[in-house]
């Protein structure tokens, strides 16, 4: 990794979530793998010293570790920690890329649906939603 | 007794004061009196006025530690000889101001802990990759000899003068020579040891910064111990006065309040400033800190972490490696001492 300061990306967890903690590291990281704060080359920390820094279970984080290996985004090493790949966007037929989109549709409409009937406002999802999709447009 | 010891019997506690009236200075700044309190609490009046209480006791603990002292020390009172009153002085003064730092601790940490956060669960880090030995110790790497010259160049110069004469005129024996500048070697080794701790405890906001200054503490305290033990590894050779004289007895007193005073200096110049926000907490749950002092806890994966009080690293005690480490630690000094034993008859 270059000496140039950057800033270190983050991971964030709740353990009171209803999420297991194990989907939290996996979509944590993937978050910073896929918008770039982590890049091909970059080392993560083993999965021994993550836990250990996390306060979780070893084999939490290494079954997390394992989930994004056999996505092609890690290389796993035993004691020098892990390291990012120069993972390719897998290539999809058209039937497959349509199913996929149709997946996706269908979890945002769950997921919306899930957190309007836990209570959340409906201009309050707009704008998170919103959010997501133009954090920096947000931001201004 | 001469003037010197009479004086370091005062100076001693006075140190030792000093060191444990810094503590809370010294302390990551994410906890408060060993507890995860909300930010903002150890500015309050509140938090303002605990930390003034176990200034107080402190204070107290060193004022009834020189009274006692005092007592021991001074002929017209004490029926104790004046070389024994020293040490006498000296444990009397540790254990009081100890014990004294102590109890207001407990005090200050059970008024703390009604205040104590309960949103333990949110937990952020920064994805670092994984550190280098170099990353945590002190540079330049060439520091790391300091503390062992002068013990070297002790055994340098005892072994350029040739067989020491004892008082009947037959040369000493190879340990009686050679003991006290070879275990101040080790003890300076295993201090050494104590570095790459930094490289297995649990990765805190301001790690490295952290780390290292308590590397760094260390370093200058084993220069301190490297000067002592070089200094009365000599003794051998200039005879009882080169220890107990006057000269003799002001470098070692001076020596023992610099190692004292190390920690002092780092924390008046700002080198262990509160790394890590209240907020964050230290990712070990109170109730895990037995006393505020012992942790206990398996299900946290950390061996090593640091302590949530003062400066330098603990033992997680819920893990079963914790005890093999700490029997192991005892077998050997056991070891040591029997081998030493054996070597001097």
């Amino acid at each position: 990794m270059s000496d140039v300061q950057k800033a270190a990306p983050r991971l964030e967890i709740d353990l009171q979530s209803d999420v297991p903690v194990v989907h939290q590291i996996t979509r944590g990281l993937r978050r910073c793998l896929l918008d770039g704060a982590l890049a091909p080359g970059d080392l993560l920390p083993s999965s021994r010293a993550l836990a250990r820094d996390l306060g979780v279970h070893f084999n939490t984080v290494a079954q997390a570790y394992r989930e994004l290996e056999a996505e092609g985004w890690l290389a796993l090493k035993r004691r020098a920690g892990s390291v990012v790949l120069d993972r390719r966007r897998p290539r999809l037929s058209n039937a497959e890329q349509a199913r996929l989109g149709d997946e996706y549709e269908s979890a945002l409409r769950d997921l919306r649906a899930d957190y309007e009937a836990r209570g959340l406002a409906r201009a309050a999802l707009d704008q998170r939603t919103r959010r997501v999709l133009d954090p920096e447009g947000d931001a201004s | 007794m001469t003037l010197w010891m009479f004086g370091s019997a005062y100076l001693v506690p006075l140190a030792i004061g000093g060191l444990m009236l810094a503590m809370p200075g010294l302390s990551r700044g994410s906890t408060f009196f060993a507890v995860t309190v909300p930010a903002g609490f150890a500015e309050s009046d509140l938090g303002q006025a605990i930390r003034r209480r176990y200034l107080a006791g402190v204070i107290a603990a060193t004022l009834i530690a020189l009274a006692a002292v005092s007592i021991i020390v001074t002929p017209i009172t004490g029926g104790l000889a004046p070389e024994p009153a020293m040490t006498v002085a000296h444990t009397v003064a540790v254990l009081i101001i100890t014990f004294g730092a102590l109890g207001t601790f407990l005090h200050c940490r059970g008024r703390a802990l009604a205040f104590r956060r309960s949103d333990q669960a949110r937990r952020a880090i920064e994805l670092l990759p994984p550190d280098r030995l170099v990353d945590v110790v002190p540079r330049p790497l060439g520091l790391h000899l300091l503390p062992y010259l002068p013990v070297l160049g002790a055994i340098a110069w005892l072994a350029a003068r040739g067989p020491i004469p004892a008082p009947d005129g037959a040369p000493i024996g190879f340990a009686a020579t050679y003991g006290a500048p070879l275990s101040m070697l080790g003890t300076l080794v295993l201090m050494h040891l104590v570095m790459p701790m930094a490289l297995l405890i649990r990765r805190l906001p301001g790690h490295r910064s952290r780390v290292r200054a308590i590397n760094r503490m260390l370093l200058w305290m084993m220069v301190c111990c490297g000067l002592l033990g070089g200094w009365i590894s000599l003794g051998v050779l200039y005879g009882e006065r080169w220890i107990t004289g006057g000269p003799g007895a002001t470098v070692q007193i001076l020596l023992i309040l610099g190692l004292l005073a190390v920690p002092l200096v780092m924390r008046w110049r700002g080198r262990f400033d509160r790394p890590g926000h209240p907020d964050e907490g230290d990712r070990s749950p109170d109730a895990a800190w037995k006393l505020g002092m012992v942790y206990f806890n398996p299900d946290d994966p950390a061996l090593w972490l640091e302590k949530r009080f003062g400066v330098g690293y603990t033992l997680n005690f819920g893990r079963p490696m914790a005890w093999v480490i700490v029997l192991g630690l005892l077998g050997a000094s056991v070891l040591m001492i029997a081998v030493a034993v054996v070597a001097v008859r």
